[in-house]
């Protein structure tokens, strides 16, 4: 793990530890809105064959992403956000992860625990821990560089176990930086993936904005319904594009769709721009919207660059569902 | 859940929420979410100085209101928090309602009746306080009784057991004897002392002051009053500018005054250890310990005002020409910053230092500047600190601007307000744009476009060997998505353009306009140092140790004004 510089061998420091204990268990995805503190994550994934970095533009999406992501894939995605307000930007979609019992790992840098006695004054002081218990459901510190393998093996077990679920683990952030000497991390015993928890083996996985937007007519006559349809933990608008997201990224083959109403659309169109960084086509339909709201939303499909689907009321039940299931890696977004 | 009922009693206070449930309430204004709800009601208690609140039902909501109720918390903005959830939700928000307020209250099953004398205590503390109501009949009931309480009379921000300036006789001997005295303002004296004590106890010490960055947000009216009060004889330095970082490594002593003397009150030069010099600290509270050599409890106006009357019997020992330093040190770095715009303006490229320069100097004097943390808030501390700035100091909160700036336009509907936005953080709060578009508010966002996160761009510049993971945007058409929520927008990418998009400010406008700014990635902000120094403050000394100071200089090399901080802080550091 050390790495051959003009120097000679360098003593790989606590983030590159970090992200290759992260691999070693099958983390595959790191999710992070930047601050100084977390960049020398950054840099450790960037060096790290196999685990990608997503910067989403706010933390909340990122967030939920994850949830979606961690239910259908059963293996956490790492979300690492910056410390203080970047983490208190997670706390909707941690408490919504507890709902979904998504599993889903918070590695945040925290402050170190000289300043802690007077958080409250320091630089994006805040207690992290305090902050999330109600949410998290369950919380782990490292404050030792030696115990930091431990501390991540123990943060993901509890997050894989029974039930699964979002766990918080605070690591005091001089140590990502630094490269100080280590005794030899505890040997690795991979945890085995959750089976993925949402659609229990329907060919389609159907993210609903909340219950209150679901379109119970659309659905039927989509031929969607049952254990194909799955939702946020906190049935809320404006989570459910990036957790249908977070789905896509987590499931490679099953197509995915989400039905929304323009309103929470609106409120998440980082998402549409993230899913094309991401790799991710994305197309957009509106149902029985009438003709200036979907002059609207093609404009919407313009500025994100999603490919507008012509699906209106006149398209058969049976054209709608084939539209979704032929997009097999796509995210089908029908707006009704 | 209960029905919520129309009222005929017009909220008095500025109050906002996201609730639906909660939408015929009148005088209560309708945000798309709740964070952004919290952040208007911080906003409204900064461009007033007076309380404000926000108003939340329902499991999401809290949770969404505490995230942005941390903002509020950490510059100690006076905001209530009404929060509502089912019976099942109350554990899943308590944790985080505690610890995003000063002050929580759980108001049990009687409402707020219950604990309203304790919530008017607590905001004379000057900070957040949440109250956790059983259901959505108590918050409206809460809401109404409260605003009367809160129209009635505005708390006092004051302590009830101050010793006044008895402590002062401690203290004396050490500020007589100060050669190099320098003034540290902080958010506490301006948000209630008697600014122009201050000002006069600057002018016969011959002292600078310098101001913290919570305190370059003081509430407009305070802020024009403390520059009338200092006139142009006591150079008061903003705060992460040049000549602010070089008083507080030179001087020989520190007189704080109502400053928490947190790390964002020093702007991170705590770890670097630029201030060594003993630190008279004065405040309503005795809190933090440990950091101030001195503490005096007492209200800095009074302390200021009595200070002052000591001095002017036994003289001061101040060296010749001390504050007169830092007036010329101010015209340099004024001279500086403006040489940057001026060469671009030369060029006719249009960046971000021309940028702001011109939006500074097209404003009017009663334009209320509302900024956040990142590159985008940098450039409005390089440029705006003498004009109101409404900014998050102790977070650096990101993506807060729009929503604040909903509760500005509530609280102060008489200023223009204008934001400044970084394209990393347009999508935080965008969608509030609607809003102001469908009240027919004015309201005028900047939105500088350099498709990336350029604050970070700037640590990975100087401590990553410029390897700039993960930082790059991609192109958006930011005008484009704000004329889908309502907003006229336009995109320049001239200096000729932003001239024409600044005319359309000016004017009177019945919707919010979006003015995207194209400008080139990289561009460091002047300020962007000490921000940096801030975040990095715990692994800083190791950091420099590591990499020379001579790699850190090289590596400014294309910054002139950054690289003349860098150059003030190690030399600082050398002594």
């Amino acid at each position: 793990m050390s790495r051959e510089t003009l120097f000679g061998r360098v003593a790989p420091n606590g983030a590159e530890r970090t992200v290759a204990r992260l691999k070693a268990h099958g983390v595959s995805l790191v999710i992070s809105i930047p601050g100084s503190q977390v960049l020398p994550l950054w840099d450790a994934v960037d060096r790290t064959e196999g685990v990608r970095l997503l910067v989403p533009r706010s933390e909340r999406s990122g967030a939920v992403i994850a949830e979606g992501y961690g239910l259908a894939k059963g293996v956490p995605a790492v979300v690492a956000n910056t410390l203080g307000p970047g983490v208190a930007n997670e706390a909707v979609a941690v408490a919504s992860a507890r709902l979904s019992e998504a599993p889903v790992l918070y590695l945040a840098p925290n402050q170190p625990p000289n300043k802690r006695p007077r958080i409250e004054e320091v630089f994006q002081g805040l207690d992290h821990a305090a902050f999330m218990e109600g949410s998290a459901m369950e919380q782990f510190s490292c404050d030792d560089s030696h115990g930091l393998e431990a501390s991540i093996d123990a943060a993901l077990a509890a997050s894989l176990g029974e039930p699964s679920g979002p766990v918080r683990l605070d690591v005091s952030f001089p140590i990502f930086f630094s490269r100080s000497a280590r005794r030899s991390a505890a040997p690795l015993r991979r945890l085995p993936a959750r089976p993925p928890q949402v659609g229990k083996g329907a060919e389609l996985l159907l993210g609903l904005e909340s219950s209150a937007v679901a379109d119970g007519h659309l659905l039927s006559a989509a031929g969607l319904a049952g254990d194909a349809a799955v939702h946020p933990g906190v049935d809320t608008p404006g989570l459910g594009l990036s957790f249908a997201l977070g789905l896509r990224l987590g499931r490679t083959r099953a197509p995915v769709a989400i039905v929304t109403d323009e309103e929470s659309l609106l409120g998440q169109l980082e998402v549409l721009i993230l899913a094309q960084q991401a790799g991710v086509k994305v197309s957009l339909a509106g149902l029985g919207v009438g003709p200036e709201a979907s002059q609207r939303l093609r404009r919407i499909a313009d500025q994100t660059g999603a490919a507008w689907l012509p699906i209106d009321s006149d398209t058969s039940p049976a054209d709608v569902r084939g539209a979704i299931l032929e997009r097999q890696k796509g995210l089908t977004v029908i707006v009704g | 859940m209960p029905p919520f009922a129309d009222t005929q009693d017009r909220i008095a206070v500025p109050a906002f929420t996201a609730s639906k449930s909660l939408a015929g309430v009148a005088g209560l204004v309708n945000l798309r979410d709740a964070q952004a709800a919290a952040h208007a009601a911080d906003g409204a208690a900064r461009v007033t100085g007076n309380p404000s609140i926000v108003v939340s039902w329902g499991l999401a909501d809290a949770l969404r209101t505490a995230s942005g109720l941390v903002t509020a918390s950490g510059d100690r903005q006076p905001v209530v928090a009404l929060v509502a959830v089912e019976p099942a939700d109350r554990a899943h928000v308590v944790g985080a309602l505690k610890t995003s307020s000063r002050t929580f209250l759980d108001a049990g099953n009687n409402g707020l009746a219950d604990v309203a004398d304790e919530c008017i205590e607590a905001l004379a503390l000057r900070a957040p306080v949440a109250v956790l109501l059983p259901d959505v009949e108590s918050l409206k009931v809460g809401l109404s009784a409260l605003s009367e309480r809160l129209a009635a009379g505005r708390p006092t921000f004051e302590s009830p057991n101050l010793e006044a300036v008895e402590d002062l006789p401690e203290v004396l001997g050490e500020l007589r004897e100060a050669r190099k005295p320098l003034i540290l303002v902080g958010h506490g004296a301006a948000s209630s002392s008697d600014l122009e004590a201050i000002a006069s106890l600057a002018r016969l010490w011959e002292a600078p002051i310098c101001v913290t960055f919570g305190a370059s947000g003081m509430a407009p009216d305070r802020l024009e009053a403390f520059v009338a009060a200092c006139a142009e004889d006591v150079p008061v330095l903003a705060a992460g500018t040049v000549p602010w970082t070089e008083a507080l490594a030179r001087a020989d002593v520190i007189l704080a005054l109502g400053s928490g003397l947190s790390e964002a009150d020093w702007f991170g030069l705590t770890d670097a250890r630029v201030v060594r010099t003993p630190v008279v600290r004065v405040a309503l509270s005795p809190e933090p310990e440990g950091v101030a050599d001195r503490t005096v409890i007492a209200e800095a106006g009074e302390f200021a005002e009595a200070l002052r009357k000591e001095l002017e019997r036994g003289g001061v020992m101040t060296v010749s020409g001390w504050h007169d330093k830092f007036t010329e040190a101010r015209a340099r770095w004024t001279e500086l910053v403006d040489s940057e715009a001026e060469k671009d303006a030369q060029r006719d490229r249009l960046t971000a230092p021309l940028a702001m320069r011109e939006i500074v100097s097209a404003a009017t004097a009663n334009t209320v500047f509302v900024g956040e943390g990142g590159a985008s808030g940098m450039w409005l501390a390089s440029y705006g600190w003498r004009r109101p700035v409404v900014i998050p100091a102790q977070h650096a909160s990101i993506g807060a601007s729009i929503a604040m700036s909903v509760g500005i336009r509530e609280a102060a509907p008489d200023r223009p307000v204008w934001a400044i936005v970084g394209d990393g953080a347009f999508f935080y709060c965008d969608r509030e744009l609607a809003g102001l578009a469908e009240r027919g508010q004015a309201f005028t966002a900047f939105v500088f476009a350099d498709r990336s996160w350029n604050a970070i761009r700037l640590v990975q510049t100087l401590f990553f060997k410029r390897r700039t993971v993960g930082t790059d945007l991609p192109s958006v058409d930011y005008a484009q998505i704000a004329e889908i929520h309502g907003c006229d927008a336009v995109e320049v990418r001239t200096p000729g353009g932003l001239a024409q998009a600044l005319a359309m400010a000016q004017e009177q406008r019945e919707r919010p306009l979006v003015v995207q700014i194209n400008i080139e990635k990289g561009s460091i902000p002047f300020v962007g140092a000490n921000l940096i120094l801030a975040e990095l403050d715990g692994v800083l000394t190791k950091l420099l140790g590591a990499m020379g100071t001579s790699t850190l200089v090289a590596a400014t090399r294309d910054f002139p004004a950054l690289r003349s901080n860098v150059r003030v802080i190690l030399g600082a550091l050398r002594k």
